[in-house]
């Protein structure tokens, strides 16, 4: 019931944040990102509805969000995130859920490209027996460590510190290395790591792949 | 200049006794703040105290529709936050007392 009222309230953040100013929509941005990183949910949203409707009720008085927040966005931040510090499972919040979010993820593409993986849906549908036909390669177990592993590198690295980067931030060298690095990494271990490491059917695919994404809602309404 | 510490913990007092009087908004409340001297309380100073007040469920909250523009959340006291308020009223007045012969005690 919550998860529905999320997304209806979702959809109104989305489009309400659409009458931002553009000189007021950086700050926000940095903002919610920043909140984002400590605050999930309906609550989430909700804060999200009312900072847009302050900074709106301020555009329409022709205030600066300067003016409307203050010069310091990061403690108008922390001090919103102390009225959430009782928030239960911030281990699993911060870190459990986007693991799991993006192995879930990984674990259905790199299902759905193998020819084996999609062979055998073919041969389910078609009555014919199933083999352990579908290669588990060396870069496909690299892959499901090391992207949600990055994943929450980037969690830490960048959102939780928005603010203590320059308006430049997306430009930053810093930034740039690490998604330079992290694709030309993951691309020369697909390439080149491509050995099979044991052999499986579909079932144990499909099977893999319901229990990350029950893990998922499980970690999801914690 | 009122530092940033001493405010912390009247703020709210104050907040809540502007909203005890009548239903009002965000803006509402810091033009109010400011008439009586807080000169340096903008919406981002008083949003989270009014997040604090709520989950306390010293005031509540009713989105309206504007006819000058965007919906506004009014605040609301309930009993408890005029319980809160009585009881910031009297630590107040024993805070202010205490202080007060400190200060002149040479």
């Amino acid at each position: 019931m919550r998860n529905t009222e999320e997304k209806k309230l979702r959809k109104i953040n989305e489009q309400e944040e659409k009458l931002l100013f553009r000189e007021n929509k950086d700050v926000y941005t940095d903002i919610i990102v920043y909140l984002s990183g400590k605050i999930s949910g309906y609550e989430r949203e909700e804060v999200r509805n009312d900072i847009i409707h302050i900074i709106l009720d301020g555009q329409n008085r022709n205030d600066t969000i300067d003016h409307i927040i203050g010069s310091d966005p990061k403690t108008f931040c922390d001090s919103i995130l102390e009225n959430y510090a009782d928030q239960k499972g911030s281990i699993m919040k911060d870190y459990v859920f986007p693991w799991l979010s993006s192995l879930l993820l990984l674990a259905f593409i790199t299902c759905c490209v193998k020819k084996e993986f999609i062979q055998s849906v073919k041969d389910v549908i078609a009555y014919k027996p199933l083999t352990d036909s579908i290669p588990v390669y060396i870069s496909d177990i690299m892959v499901l460590i090391i992207v949600p592993i990055f994943a929450i590198l980037f969690i830490e690295l960048f959102i939780k510190k928005v603010f203590d980067f320059n308006s430049n931030k997306y430009l930053s060298p810093a930034f740039i290395l690490s998604i330079i690095g992290v694709t030309t990494g993951l691309i020369l271990i697909v390439a080149f790591l491509r050995i099979p490491v044991f052999y499986t059917s579909l079932y144990y695919c499909v099977g893999f792949i319901f229990s990350v994404f029950a893990a998922y809602l499980f970690v999801r309404h914690w | 200049m009122i530092s940033s510490q001493m405010l912390k913990g009247t703020l709210e007092g104050c907040i809540l006794k502007i909203i005890s009087k009548e239903e009002t908004y965000g803006y509402e409340i810091v033009q109010k703040l400011q008439e009586f001297g807080f000169h340096d309380v903008n919406e981002g100073t008083i949003y989270p105290l009014l997040l604090r007040l709520q989950k306390n469920n010293a005031i509540t909250a009713t989105m309206k529709s504007s006819s000058i523009g965007p919906n506004r959340k009014y605040y609301r006291i309930s009993e408890k936050g005029r319980l809160d308020l009585d009881d910031f009223y009297k630590g107040w007045i024993e805070l202010n007392l205490i202080v007060n012969s400190l200060l002149k005690d040479k």
